[in-house]
């Protein structure tokens, strides 16, 4: 199995989309913001399904929100 | 805090606390204890049972957790995860528990003793499910 880490941009795009609030993109969607932020941090990786929420929450595609680091 | 990861605290800590005060209780008065009637010694384990509920009940309604509109906030993929996680690990910790209780203790001793150890397999089982769930949120879950 390759060692890496799931990375992310979400910090960036919510400052992007007018410093959308962890409780907004979370309320968008479907889960707390504890998790956003959880994720954010790097704490927690999302399903698959989560992560296409949050690329389409802010209208991006998968891979330009999520990334995989070596 | 989450409410469920303040819930697990408070849980965990009532647990080690009443299993504590119990089991000090009926090994420093052993024989007194042993001079009991059966629904006497039933009574001392019931109350120690029935002070875990009622510290659960109150536990939950002080630390559930409600969005702005006052509805309670529901369990998303995250906290699902981190719960499967801990009743996965707790599962096998209480199955070591039973197959102690059930299959090599009638065979060395009997009675009280198997109660006994029964409580302490559930403990130990619920210590495990609710350190993980402690652990789940303040160090994360990655894949």
């Amino acid at each position: 199995m390759s060692e890496g880490r799931v990375t992310n941009q979400i910090r960036t795009l919510r400052f992007l989309a007018g410093e959308m609030t962890q409780a907004d993109l979370g309320k968008r969607v479907g889960v707390t913001r504890q998790t956003i932020a959880a994720i954010e941090a790097g704490k927690y990786s999302p399903t698959l399904e989560c992560a296409f929420r949050i690329a389409d929450a802010f209208d991006k595609p998968l891979v330009e929100v999520f990334g995989w680091e070596r | 805090m989450l409410s469920r990861e303040r819930f697990a605290w408070v849980w965990v800590t009532a647990l080690a606390v009443v299993f504590a005060l119990y089991f000090t209780y009926v090994s420093v008065n052993a024989e007194a204890v042993a001079s009991l009637h059966m629904g006497q010694r039933i009574g001392l384990l019931a109350m120690a049972l029935g002070s875990l509920g009622i510290v659960a009940a109150v536990a939950y309604l002080i630390t559930r957790e409600r969005d702005e509109e006052g509805r309670l906030v529901p369990s998303d993929e995250r906290d699902r995860r981190i719960e499967a996680r801990a009743s996965m690990y707790a599962y096998y910790v209480l199955m070591a528990g039973i197959i102690l209780v059930g299959c090599v203790l009638p065979f060395t001793t009997g009675g009280w003793a198997i109660v006994h150890t029964t409580l302490l397999a559930i403990a130990a089982s619920e210590f495990v499910h609710s350190g993980l769930i402690i652990h789940g949120y303040r160090r994360g879950l990655r894949v």
